[in-house]
């Protein structure tokens, strides 16, 4: 049955499927328009939210470990006595 | 959103230049640690953060522009001028290795032989896989151009194959390039004839791969309805920095390929 289709299949334009692909602009220009307040880079919804707190936490975390645990990422080397902080609160 | 009486853009308050700039504090710390200590993790997690970085600040700037209306004329000319002048320093970036062949190659030391190329090295043929290269990026600046111009009269299906044909050909020349690095004759080590070849098309490869990139975030907006055919700068900014990496190809080819040979 599904072999009646092959000259239809074979004879259509090769990018009859691009042409599905729905212009979604006008969509997306009325999410990002609406007047609610929020900055761009979280108006896109609740995954905007989500990868800026993944992006903050992680970097805030790289900091934090690098500063204060900078043996860590040095494979065991510890500062000289000269660069150590001298009233390290942990 | 605010509304004001003026064409220019007051962004909105942004993370990501502060984030941005922590990760290029750490990746380059972390090349610092990977050449000292040898463990590679904080180069890496600098290098996961810029990327977060650039895809959110860049998804950011498609917002503002295709869907916020932000990119009046004015603002246009302010990107094209910023997009000109960081394709200028690119080319005073690329104008140092330059300076650094033709200082070692125009004299070259009694340590080297008193010739260039230096006594023990086997230059790669020009007129094998290096011509071809040529020939495939002159081919992707043409398949770019034809690109713009489809855009420019709304031929939507012509613009994607032009751009996906660009897009190919960048690639077959990092694959052939690749090619060419494996099987090299002579090392980044071996003397100064390897440091300024390797440096020098390394970091044109490292730009080829940029370019390509930026061409495929064009290929997905052309497919996307961003572009209009009076409104395209993001592609525009794009083929400009892909002829710029194909001419640094052809004063290297000249240069390195086959003037040093």
């Amino acid at each position: 049955m599904c072999f009646q289709k092959v000259p239809v299949l074979a004879s259509r334009a090769f990018s009859s499927s691009a042409r599905k692909l729905k212009n979604r602009v006008p969509e997306a220009q009325k999410l990002f328009q609406e007047d609610n307040g929020l900055p761009v880079h979280l108006k896109g919804g609740t995954q905007d939210v989500l990868l800026y707190r993944i992006t903050m936490t992680l970097t805030m975390a790289v900091l934090r470990l690098v500063y204060r645990e900078p043996a860590t990422l040095c494979g065991g080397f510890s500062p000289p006595p000269c660069l150590r902080r001298k009233h390290r609160d942990t | 959103m605010a509304h004001h009486s003026h064409p220019y853009h007051m962004v909105d308050p942004s993370p990501w230049p502060l984030t941005g700039a922590i990760a290029a504090l750490l990746m380059t710390s972390g090349l610092a640690v990977w050449f000292h200590f040898h463990s590679t993790s904080l180069m890496l997690l600098g290098t996961i953060l810029l990327t977060l970085t650039v895809i959110q600040w860049w998804r950011d700037i498609v917002r503002e522009g295709t869907f916020q209306g932000h990119h009046t004329p004015p603002v246009q000319k302010g990107l094209r001028y910023g997009m000109i002048l960081f394709i200028t320093s690119e080319v005073l970036f690329f104008l140092g290795f330059f300076w650094a062949f033709y200082h070692s190659s125009l004299a070259p030391t009694p340590e080297l032989g008193g010739n260039w190329p230096p006594a023990g090295i086997t230059p790669l043929d020009p007129f094998e896989v290096p011509l071809l290269n040529t020939a495939v990026l002159l081919a992707s600046g043409v398949t770019v151009t034809w690109a713009h111009h489809a855009i420019m009269e709304g031929k939507r299906k012509q613009a994607i194959h032009a751009l996906a044909l660009t897009i190919l050909l960048g690639a077959y020349f990092t694959f052939l390039q690749a090619m060419e690095y494996n099987e090299a004759p002579f090392t980044i080590a071996d003397g100064v004839y390897g440091c300024t070849f390797f440096v020098a098309t390394g970091f044109h490869g490292l730009h080829v791969l940029i370019g390509s990139t930026f061409l495929a975030i064009c290929l997905a907006r052309q497919i996307s309805h961003h572009f209009t055919s009076e409104h395209h700068f993001g592609f525009e900014a794009a083929a400009w920095y892909w002829h710029f990496v194909d001419v640094v190809w052809l004063f290297l080819y000249i240069s390195i390929y086959w003037w040093g040979s």
